[in-house]
């Protein structure tokens, strides 16, 4: 198997074995259930519902993963270990990268399948978000949740234990600012225009990229001398 | 063959430097001690060894290569570091295959049971890590180490935070892996008993010098014999007593620095003296010194702890 494979079904398997998965389960429901009895009243509202909730619990799911994945391994020194095994730095970044996005995604897929659920069950006939939101979830939302997660993952094997916490603030309010930015952008009566979708999936490419670029900071230098 | 070479190593983290131009050579199927009080640049030097950190200057070749640009290489040998490396919440079989998985080790079952075996945690391998105790995770983490089947492996201050009873089996692990392997091992360590004891040679290093690295039978035969200082009358005396001296059989080794000769003997003699006034040589002093390896290093220690 590929090297960020091995990395990223170890770090896939932790995070699904953790409490934290249970929590935002947990989560998911609750919040589907909020959203449900809004489409209750006004069933246009599952197109803002499905273009954000997901969106954001898969975001919020990666931060906390991300903090696990990269954070924890190397303030234990545990990393130092894993940086001697032969393996690129960049594989290694990526591996773990993958490994926090891929439960992230799922938590967002479910949520997203739990808003149609239980305002169908609510409604009493089931009903499916515009066409745009198809896309929605299946390419923005992945590449949404893969871009914030590895900005914060390289973030967390670049700076120092101090620097982290308040970058990754920043970071995380930045993509919520791109969230919400693009939601402005929303069309009359619960409509998620096209330029809405494309704004949200324009930056998360940008993201992408710039993270991508980043990555050519990546040394073990760096990440051992960060860690005190 | 000499499987690590370390040229003229320099490390400065700021204006601080850490190590100061080392040079030192293991040679394959060696267990060699790198010895030094807490502080000294230990750690470090294993970090540069590894291509964890870049040296301010000099190089460290592991096998010819640079551990830091050449990830086949680093696929070649084995690590133990401060600390354990391992995943508390997973099981003792995962810690190892993860990493089989990362070594591309192939048969990784069966490697890995003969491996829990041979550090008995064989029966224990399905319980979290967590619950292990820290003699426990040690010999773990060398079973981890060893999944690759690496030609040399590196050992952090193995013995470090364990219990006597733990060190004693530690030790005993690293002595049958050397026998049974004879792989080369590189360890850490800031305990001088522990290396005499397990290591075939050592380097101390000291204020970021080398100050000493000879194997350890040669240590401890140069440092249990009787030294003597003796200084002479002025400088054409010196001259005349080194010459005597150098050629006595019972002269073990024979150093002159300034005035002073330093006689390290075979044994003991009390008619040093005697052979020197009866030429007409003039002694300003004499003076008997018995330095152990012991002594030199707990000197060093001491100094460091202040
Ligand atoms: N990243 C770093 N930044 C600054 N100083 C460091 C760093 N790493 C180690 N040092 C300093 O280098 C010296 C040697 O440390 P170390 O190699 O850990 O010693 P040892 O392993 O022999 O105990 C210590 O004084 C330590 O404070
Ligand atoms: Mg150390």
């Amino acid at each position: 198997m590929r090297k960020e494979l091995v990395i990223a079904k170890k770090e896939i398997k932790g995070i699904l074995l953790s409490k934290s998965s249970l929590l935002f389960a947990g989560y998911a429901i609750f919040f589907s259930f909020i959203a449900a009895l809004g489409i209750k009243k006004s069933p246009n509202a599952i197109n803002t519902a499905v273009f954000c909730i997901p969106v954001v619990m898969g975001v919020f799911f990666a931060y906390t993963s991300t903090g696990k994945i990269f954070l924890r391994e190397k303030r234990d020194r545990i990393i130092e270990t894993l940086l001697c095994a032969p393996v690129s730095l960049r594989k290694i970044w990526f591996g773990k990268v993958l490994g926090a996005a891929v439960p992230s995604y799922v938590v967002s897929v479910l949520s997203a399948v739990l808003i149609v659920l239980i305002s169908g069950f609510f409604l009493k006939f089931v009903i499916f978000p515009s066409q745009i939101l198809l896309l929605h979830m299946l390419v923005t939302t992945p590449l949404f949740i893969f871009a914030s997660v590895g900005l914060i993952g390289l973030l967390y094997l670049l700076a120092g234990m101090k620097e982290v916490g308040a970058a990754g603030i920043i970071i995380f309010m930045g993509i919520f600012g791109a969230l919400f930015g693009s939601l402005s952008l929303t069309g009359e009566g619960y409509r998620i225009s096209l330029s809405a979708e494309l704004a949200l999936f324009v930056a998360s490419l940008v993201l992408t990229v710039l993270t991508g670029y980043l990555t050519r900071y990546l040394s073990r230098e760096r990440i051992v001398t960060t860690i005190g | 063959m000499n499987v690590i070479e370390i040229k003229n190593l320099t490390k400065k983290f700021g204006d601080k430097v850490v190590l100061n131009g080392i040079n030192f050579d293991v040679a394959e199927g060696e267990v060699f001690g790198y010895l030094g009080p807490n502080g000294a640049g230990k750690t470090t030097t294993m970090r540069i060894i590894l291509g964890l950190l870049n040296p301010t200057s000099g190089e460290a070749l592991v096998m010819g290569r640079n551990l830091a640009e050449d990830d086949e290489a680093r696929g070649r040998i084995g690590v133990v570091l401060e600390n354990d490396g391992l995943y508390e919440d997973q099981t003792a079989y995962d810690n190892l295959d993860y990493y089989a998985q990362l070594y591309d080790v192939s048969k990784r079952k069966e490697r890995i049971e003969e491996l829990l075996k041979f550090v008995g945690l064989y029966d224990l391998r399905y319980e979290k890590v967590g619950a292990f105790s820290k003699g426990m995770k040690r010999k773990l983490a060398i079973a981890r180490a060893l999944v690759h089947d690496p030609e040399i492996l590196f050992l952090d201050e193995p013995s470090a935070g364990l219990d006597p009873e733990a060190q004693r089996m530690v030790r005993e692990l690293i002595v049958n892996l050397s026998k049974e392997s004879g792989k080369t091992i590189f360890l850490n360590s800031h305990n001088l008993d522990e290396v005499q004891r397990i290591c075939d040679r050592t380097a101390i290093l000291h204020r970021g010098k080398i100050v000493v690295c000879d194997t350890v039978e040669n240590l401890r035969e140069k440092f249990s014999k009787p030294v003597v200082l003796i200084t002479a009358g002025d400088k054409r005396n010196t001259e005349r007593a080194f010459e005597i001296l150098s050629s006595l059989d019972f002269v073990y080794d024979c150093e002159k620095e300034g005035r002073t000769i330093k006689l390290t003997l075979r044994e003991e003699r009390q008619s040093l003296v005697k052979i020197l006034t009866e030429k007409g040589i003039e002694i300003e002093e004499i003076r008997k010194e018995r330095r152990s390896l012991e002594d030199i290093y707990l000197e060093i220690v001491g100094e460091n702890g202040k």
